[in-house]
């Protein structure tokens, strides 16, 4: 088994947007993370969507969450990218942005050492390319 | 509000994933249909009603091939799994309130095209389920897995815990002739599994399977005319609570429910309805897609702290011997996945007093929906 994980290739995959979450993907695409917040209340929701589910106002602000820590994460093992070669270890991972409303964003925590990660580790964000837009990853801080 | 009962139960065999073909899925339900309309020494024509959870079948077909006169009630419940028992709330819904006299429930799968173990890669993208595609999380059990090691990391729970699952579900399943996996299991065989989703191994994955089960639910009175011994309702409840919303497809649960199968809503409904207690409930029919998600909702429904679900399993609390059988019938871990509907015939069985692994005495059964995106579901039968 690898000791490292890998992030799956992104490149093919276009990623479907919508009125309400176009606006985090073309933050993304240049290479910042926003997260929706009320503009009436202050509320964080998330995915972004049409309300709030607060106090119902549309107003939504786009916001830096701030700096995040792994809430969650899974190991996945995948296929080995090439024939004959080892088996990818894929780590799908929740964030936890505590300067956001305690907003979980989901990613890949990319090239980590398997035995360094850990629930509350802080992260950095780093960015892959999709085929339509950059997309957020994670890097153990 | 007048009684409702369970009259009849039918079920074809289960197969392993793709076996029940040349069958086709409208066949495997219309065998299951007539028997269990045959067990409740009912004639199909005497059925008026029809609920089921939606698995890619219409009703306006099993109309058209049983012929079937005529339906006064036909509804669905949607979503994914998480609704499953609670077409038994839908029928005696239907009942109660006089628009059926006798309602077939219907669940059924084949998994031969389409795997609900990889059915979040089989969904067409949607833009706000874009995350889970970065984040290369392609089945329930691999985003459910976020779950289980969440709940490792607050209360300590153990993979040994996750293991007596399997294992008792393997003891269980050594008995039952219809179990698909029935080789007892050892904690190092468990332990020795490939890992698919850390925390989960291969053996923490409930089966693939293809099946159908019906079951005919009428009125109590009525049902003490019939020939088997009426099992009754005594609560049904489909519905849910905001803070657990759309589950592992949202992912945004806060804390208080992050670390939960999202059972806690459904389970204060079902014993006030009941008017009883969880230290009253005989045997526990719980959803086990995967074998983490019984300790939780073990939590959910009250039969230990929250927290305790790994505990309260390694002392030995599920196996046929201890304070709280569950899954007798081995489950869909190891006897076959039938999208919750084996979980009702065990139930049934069990209060009938005819199961294999029957529980001495037992009067109250429980039985649960799985852990997924609202409806959440269950029921409390008793004999
Ligand atoms: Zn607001």
């Amino acid at each position: 088994m690898p000791s490292r994980s890998t992030t799956h290739d992104l490149s093919r995959i276009a990623i479907a947007m919508d009125t309400w979450t176009r606006p985090f993907w073309e933050a993304a695409d240049r290479e910042r993370l926003v997260v929706p917040r009320c503009g009436r209340c202050g509320h964080y929701r998330w995915p972004p969507g049409p309300f709030c589910p607060q106090c119902h106002s549309q107003e939504t602000e786009w916001v830096d969450p701030g700096r995040g820590r792994i809430y969650s994460f899974t190991v996945l093992s995948r296929p080995p990218a090439t024939e004959g070669g080892e088996p990818e270890l894929s780590v799908p991972t929740l964030v936890r942005f505590a300067d956001a409303g305690g907003t979980l964003l989901l990613g890949s925590l990319a090239d980590a050492p398997i035995a360094a990660i850990a629930i509350d580790a802080p992260v950095t964000i780093g960015w892959a390319q999709a085929a339509n837009t950059r997309v957020p990853i994670f890097h153990l801080a | 509000m007048s009684e409702t009962a369970i009259v009849g139960v039918g079920a074809t065999p289960y197969y392993f994933r793709g076996q029940s073909r040349p069958q086709t899925l409208f066949e495997l339900i219309g065998k299951a249909s007539l028997a269990a309309v045959a067990d409740a020494g009912l004639d199909i024509t005497d059925i008026d009603g029809m609920a089921f959870y939606a698995t890619g079948f219409e009703p306006g077909a099993i109309v058209e091939m049983l012929g079937i006169p005529e339906l006064n009630f036909s509804s669905v419940v949607s979503s994914f799994g998480g609704g499953s028992a609670g077409i038994l709330d839908l029928a005696a819904m239907a009942v109660q309130s006089g628009r059926a006299k006798a309602v077939l429930c219907i669940g059924a799968c084949q998994q031969a095209e389409n795997r609900y173990g990889a059915a979040l890669a089989g969904m067409a993208p949607t833009p706000d389920g874009e995350w889970r595609r970065t984040a290369d999380l392609r089945g329930p059990g691999e985003a459910l897995a976020l779950l289980a090691r969440r709940h490792m990391h607050v209360y300590g729970t153990r993979r040994e815990a996750f293991g007596e699952v399997v294992m008792a579900s393997r003891a269980y399943a050594a008995t039952r002739p219809e179990a698909l996996r029935r080789k007892p299991l050892s904690l190092d065989e468990y332990m020795a599994a490939p890992m698919l989703a850390d925390p989960l191994c291969r053996l923490d994955f409930c089966l693939e399977t293809d099946g159908a089960l019906a079951f005919v639910v009428t009125s109590a009175e009525r049902a003490r005319d019939l020939p088997q011994k009426p099992v009754y309702i005594a609560a049904s409840a489909h519905g849910g609570e905001r803070e657990w919303g759309r589950s592992f497809f949202w992912l945004n649960m806060p804390d208080s429910h992050f670390t939960t199968a999202g059972g806690e809503h459904t389970a204060r409904r079902l014993f006030a309805q009941a008017g009883i207690a969880p230290a009253d409930i005989d045997v526990a029919l719980l959803y086990d897609h995967f074998s983490p998600l019984v300790v939780m909702q073990l939590e959910d429904y009250g039969f230990c702290p929250r927290g305790e679900g790994g505990p309260f399993v390694e002392s030995g609390a599920i196996r046929m011997d201890g304070s709280l059988p569950v899954n007798p019938h081995g489950g869909h871990l190891s006897e076959a996945y039938v999208i919750g509907m084996t979980h009702i015939r065990e139930a049934v069985e069990q209060l009938r007093g005819t199961a294999v692994n029957q529980i001495p005495d037992a009067r109250h059964a429980i039985v649960s929906g799985g852990p997924a995106p609202i409806p959440m579901s269950g029921a409390i039968l008793r004999s």
